[in-house]
């Protein structure tokens, strides 16, 4: 395998190359691309952003910024990330192996735009916005916002325009009623997801309000399922309530057969998912769903 | 004698963590592979263990000493070699472990030759078809590229037993991976680029892919000739193996219970994590050197001698050198076309040639483990007697044969002697389709059939209500049996691993509680489940000659150099040889050297395969070291005296206060009164004495710097008390010695998503005494590692004969995280007559009743049964949505 690799130390520098060589790819951990550059004896040029420091890093201002190039150790090592948002942390826990997490990075694990994508789902719940800039914008210049919803256009396509870098993924502060949580499950844990899916909702005196249901490797792009999400909304969570929506969830989603598994067994995995993670959400509080034992 | 470990779960994973620094570069930078499988394979040991085992050891030594004295029949090629045992039974690193955690040793990956080319191959895109025409002229064309050979501008290489394979494919195709042309080329990139130019035309035949279907007389043809060129009639292969023992009629009549189903074991991979490759070179006189990974050397060289012979090289020779192997489990065990073709490139471009296999290509086009299908049938009488075993197989062969095609042949051990059966019946099939064809692995034809057996038996029990482990208590092999195919048991620890392993689980407790659990409505479900094992414990015969010769060597400097021609793979066979050469002649490990395997400079060994490397090599050694010793101690009684007055002349310079002894020298020095310990030649009753004792090296010198002088190289050959079987009547002792085991789990099934997770597995194995408790631990859980595969992930998937999941992405073996159980070790109290120091083989075992036990756990956990493997979620689910 045999490429043309420049490592950029600025986005600017890294924007600038872009337009010099459109057809370059952008690399970040390469934990994803390499491998399918391997396999497609692809040999087009690369340009790495791993040395760009002003894509690292978790930054607060009114907001969250986790910068594009941030790895994935460096969100689970975050005390920040850990206690305000669940999803995403149990969701990079399982994802891929020590070695793959220290070098991966959000920002590819959404580039990449796999339909299993294990960090795609809780972002979606979340409500991340993302960023992309492009040659001449900086921090200030040609810069624009992207809901996560509108990201994902089709197996490794997404709505970044040519020229454009993903420079950060912008999080809400989570409000104290914040509960959410995640499940995934692969042939072995270091495995592409047969399925996952991540809830969040506020937990509002009993009732479960803005509730947020997304789901992985059972769609062409990682999946906001929004009938399930109004199957639960404003109700108490309880166990007849769960059974319905995990019914409407199941059959919201399309999934296709597969090496790792069947559409049929995708689909019953995404009703014990939903159930799953509404429970753990609310037991990680101390709490149940109105009407469970 | 107990010797337990717990794998502490916290700590395998910073364990493997820890260890990450010391990964070779290759590996380090292979950030998808298994790191728990290059621990495995490698044999390093990662699993940390709660308490030592090293008392444990100590005891064990003396317990087996203990009994020799009490009149263990002396066999004499231990002879003069029953002394204190300081290396055998102690848990020692292995010899080659610190090349391998710093990354020094070198692989075929490493190996490279001035002047060498790459070699690629150009494969089949069809299942079955006619080769029309073969376009070679662009590949010819592009710079760098110095040979394009096909089946047409090549010499016939034929190849395998039955001679129904070629080097390069002429006329069709009979499978995807089919070979049709290769390049050499200066680098690997233009050797690809060149066989992606090549051009084939093909027309497409009615393939077969299920060997029922090619069963049928209306199924098209595999092969229309035979190797002698008369035509066939039918996909059946020329392989008869049976056996027949007992009334079948009167049997059922008397059993009680009957259970009876089909089972289904998959083709799966080997995964060995250094993929597979070689390098042919000739000399000018046309002889071959070959460096490859391979099991078998020795067969090699034959098979590669009748290639040369084809190729018109008449009387020319080749040699078989074997580098360090990452693993073999059976890969190694035949030839393999891509061997063939690097000697064709080598020989027609007269320069070196390598050919490396990519992990993709390694499961694409290697020879994966063989798939089976059984029908078993099993009674028991009154008393849980088992009154008869009736077992078919039926084998999809794939397109040629290799040894997946003798899979029948080790299965007939367990088919007829695991537990006492006295009526066994017993029949096989191989049948050619157009699907890949397979080869060995690890225990292969064992874990198979054993598969099935074990399952039913539990259905027995189930049917019967009699409990589980006492259906295999009442059937338990025992010392002194006959079995129904004539294999004669010697040493059996199988009741004892069946007790250690109900204990370890709780069992009285546990299965009768987990079977009432089955109806309540928790969510998880957990179950206890065990099977058993019997392997051949010392070798196994298939070849007439089943023999290890061996060439010990002591030099000038009291080193023993060693020229053995079985194959250190990963699976820690010099660290047995090391540790039994060492204590049989009297030196430390660290001046026992193991040559690299090699045709030229080690005598015969048929191969390392069927658990036999420890067993036959360390008593090879012993029958050479005995005759080393008397060589030895013969001439001590000679020249020992003079050296010993030399001795007393030294250390009276030395030492003003030291005082000469008074006995006669020339008396002490009698053939009887010598021994060798640490290095040192002594006086048996003077061992205490400086004076009485002279380092190992100097003996040898003044044996050799003398008139007439001599050097201590003594070759053994070992055949081991063995019988070849009749294979078509399945009668034969075919190994000198069993092994046993017997392996227990505790599961919980997650009903929801029918995932089965282990809690913790018992392994009790009667392999006689314990060589190296470390090196044993890591068979033994890497067998686990691979069995708990089989059981639950791994399946090579084809569609329409092609393979589907080809890569590490889409075919799972298990890590670290799966392997994240507490596993209780525990060597059963035996000690084989012809086992060196009583040992017997372990190797393979480790995987063998694993899926079995597994599948008990899960139907005692929440009553289904699934008879193919792997079990899957998605099968677990069905089944219980079905119940």
């Amino acid at each position: 395998m045999q490429a043309d690799y420049h490592q950029p130390d600025t986005l600017e520098e890294a924007q600038a190359l872009l337009a010099e060589c459109p057809d370059a790819v952008l690399t970040a951990g390469g934990t994803d691309l390499l491998v399918q550059r391997r396999a497609s004896g692809a040999q087009g040029p690369l340009i790495s952003l791993r040395g760009i420091a002003e894509l690292r890093g978790i930054h607060e201002s009114h907001d969250l910024m986790i910068g594009a190039g941030t790895t994935l150790t460096e969100i689970l090592d975050s005390a920040r990330m850990q206690g305000d948002y669940p999803a995403l942390i149990q969701s990079i826990e399982v994802l891929g192996s020590h070695q793959i997490r220290n070098v991966a990075t959000l920002g590819g694990n959404l580039c990449n735009a796999s339909p299993g994508a294990d960090t795609a789902a809780p972002l979606i719940v979340y409500g991340a916005r993302l960023k992309a800039c492009s040659a001449g914008g900086g921090d200030s210049g040609a810069c624009r916002t992207i809901a996560i919803t509108d990201f994902f256009e089709g197996p490794g396509r997404t709505s970044l325009r040519p020229g454009e870098i993903l420079r950060g993924i912008l999080l809400d502060p989570p409000s104290p009623r914040l509960r959410s949580g995640f499940q995934r499950l692969g042939r072995i844990q270091m495995d592409i997801a047969i399925a996952s899916l991540a809830v969040a909702f506020e937990w509002d005196g009993g009732q479960a309000r803005q509730v947020r249901v997304a789901a992985g490797s059972v769609a062409p792009v990682p999946l906001r399922l929004q009938a399930t999400e109004e199957m639960l909304e404003a109700t108490a969570l309880d166990p007849e309530t769960l059974n319905k929506a995990a019914t409407v969830a199941a059959a919201e989603v399309s999934p296709i057969d597969d090496i790792r598994a069947s559409a049929a067994y995708r689909r019953e995995l995404i009703a014990v998912f939903l159930r799953r993670a509404i429970r753990a959400a609310l037991e990680a509080h101390g709490e149940a769903g109105g009407g469970t034992a | 004698m107990m010797v337990g470990t717990w794998v502490d779960r916290r700590n395998l994973r910073l364990e493997c963590q820890s260890h990450l620094g010391h990964l070779p570069a290759h590996l380090r930078r292979r950030t998808r592979y298994h790191l728990i499988g290059w621990f495995k394979r490698e044999g390093v040991a990662v699993i940390r263990e709660e308490r030592s085992m090293s008392s444990d050891t100590l005891k064990l030594d003396e317990d087996i000493r203990g009994r020799k004295e009490e009149g263990k029949p002396d066999e004499g090629k231990e002879s003069g070699v029953q002394r204190e045992r300081r290396y055998v039974g102690a848990d020692r690193p292995r010899p080659e472990a610190p090349d391998k955690v710093t990354g020094k040793t070198l692989y075929i990956h490493d190996l490279t030759r001035p002047g060498m080319l790459w070699g690629k191959i150009k494969h089949s895109e069809h299942a079955h078809a006619r080769i029309k025409s073969i376009d070679t002229s662009r590949a010819e064309a592009l710079d760098g590229v110095r040979a394009v050979l096909t089946g047409y501008n090549t010499p016939e290489v034929r190849i395998g037993f039955l001679r129904d394979n070629f080097a390069l494919k002429r006329d069709k195709v009979r499978q995807y991976r089919d070979e049709v042309a290769a390049v050499a080329a200066i680098s690997p990139e233009i050797a690809q680029q060149a066989v992606d130019l090549i051009e084939v035309e093909y027309e497409p035949l009615p393939a077969v892919f299920d060997p029922v279907e090619a069963l049928e007389p209306s199924a098209p043809l595999i092969h229309e000739r035979d190797a002698l060129g008369r035509p066939r009639e039918d996909n059946v292969l020329a392989m008869e193996c049976g056996h027949e023992s007992g009334d079948l009629a009167a049997a059922r009549e008397r059993a009680r219970w009957i259970a009876e189903g089909n089972y289904r074991v998959p083709v799966i991979q080997q995964a060995c994590m250094g993929t597979a490759g070689c390098i042919a070179e000739f000399d000018a006189r046309g002889n071959l050197t070959f460096t490859g990974k391979t099991q078998i050397p020795f067969l090699a060289q034959k098979d590669f001698n009748q290639a040369l012979k084809a190729m018109g090289l008449i009387g020319n020779n080749a040699r078989v050198v074997v580098p360090a192997l990452g693993g073999a489990f059976g890969t190694g065990l035949d030839t393999h076309c891509y061997e063939y073709i690097t000697i064709l490139l080598a020989h027609r471009t007269g320069r070196p040639v390598k050919m490396l296999m990519s992990r993709e290509e390694e499961f694409a086009y290697l020879s994966p483990r063989q798939s089976a299908r059984v029908h078993i049938e099993q009674g028991i009488d009154e008393d849980g007697r088992l009154t008869h075993r009736k077992i078919h197989v039926l084998q999809d062969n794939g397109a040629y044969a290799s040894w997946g095609a003798t899979f029948p042949t080790v299965m007939l051990l367990p088919v007829t002697s695991l537990y006492k059966v006295p009526v066994v019946h017993y029949t096989s099939q191989c049948v050619y389709t157009n699907n890949t064809y397979c080869q060995a692995m690890r225990g292969y034809g064992n874990p198979e059939v054993t598969w099935a057996i074990e399952c039913n038996l539990d259905e027995l029990a189930e049917q019967s209500g009699l409990d589980a482990l006492e259906l295999r208590k009442r059937n338990c092999n025992e010392p002194g049996e006959v079995t129904p195919m004539g294999g004669k048991v010697t040493s059996c620890g199988l009741m004892e691993c069946l007790e250690v392993t109900g204990k370890q689980l709780a069992w009285e407790e546990k299965r009768p509680a987990s079977q009432a659990a089955r109806a309540s409505d928790s969510v998880r479900k957990r179950g206890v489940g065990l099977a058993s094992l019997i392997h051949v414990g010392g070798s196994g015969r298939i070849y007439r000659s089943d023999a290890s010769g061996i060439i010990l060597k002591v030099d000038d400097f009291g080193n023993v150099n060693v020229s053995y021609g079985g194959v250190e793979m990963g699976q820690g066979l010099h660290a047995a040889l090391s540790a039994a050469i060492a204590d049989g002649l009297g030196v430390t490990p660290d001046k026992v050297f193991i040559n690299a395997t090699d045709t030229a400079t080690c005598p015969w060994d048929v191969g390392t395969h069927a658990s036999r490397g420890a067993f036959m090599a360390c008593n090879a050694a012993l029958l050479s070291i005995a005759k080393i010793r008397e060589r030895l101690l013969a001439f001590c009684a000679e020249g020992f005296a003079e050296l010993l007055r030399k001795n007393i002349q030294t250390l009276s310079k030395k030492d003003a206060s030291f005082e000469p002894p008074t006995i006669d020298i020339d008396a002490a020095c009698r053939p009887d009164n010598f021994d060798i310990l640490d290095n040192q030649v002594f006086l048996r009753d003077q061992a205490h004495e400086p004076w009485a004792r002279v380092e190992l090296g100097k003996v040898l010198r003044a044996m050799h710097f003398r008139q007439g002088g001599d050097m201590l190289t003594e070759p053994a050959f070992y055949d081991p008390p063995s019988d070849l079987p009749d294979w078509r009547r399945g009668i034969g002792n075919m190994s000198a010695t069993y092994t046993y085991g017997t392996q227990g789990v505790e599961i919980e099934v997650d009903t929801e998503t029918g995932v089965v997770t282990i809690l913790r597995m018992v392994s009790a194995l009667d392999c006689g005494t314990v060589l190296n408790p470390k090196a044993l631990q890591g068979q033994v859980i890497g067998g686990i590692a691979q069995g708990v595969g089989y059981a639950l992930y791994e399946e090579v998937k084809m569609q329409e004969g092609r393979i589907t999941n080809p890569s590490f992405t889409d075919y799972k073996i298990p890590t670290a995280h799966e392997m994240n159980f507490p596993i209780h070790l525990h060597y059963a109290d035996t000690y084989d007559p012809e086992g060196p120091f009583g040992s017997k083989g372990a190797g393979e075992p480790g995987l063998v009743p694993t899926a079995p036990a597994i599948m008990n756990a899960i139907t005692n956990a929440c009553g289904i049964r699934i008879r193919s493997l792997p079990i899957t979620p998605e099968k677990v689910l069905a089944a219980l949505k079905q119940r």
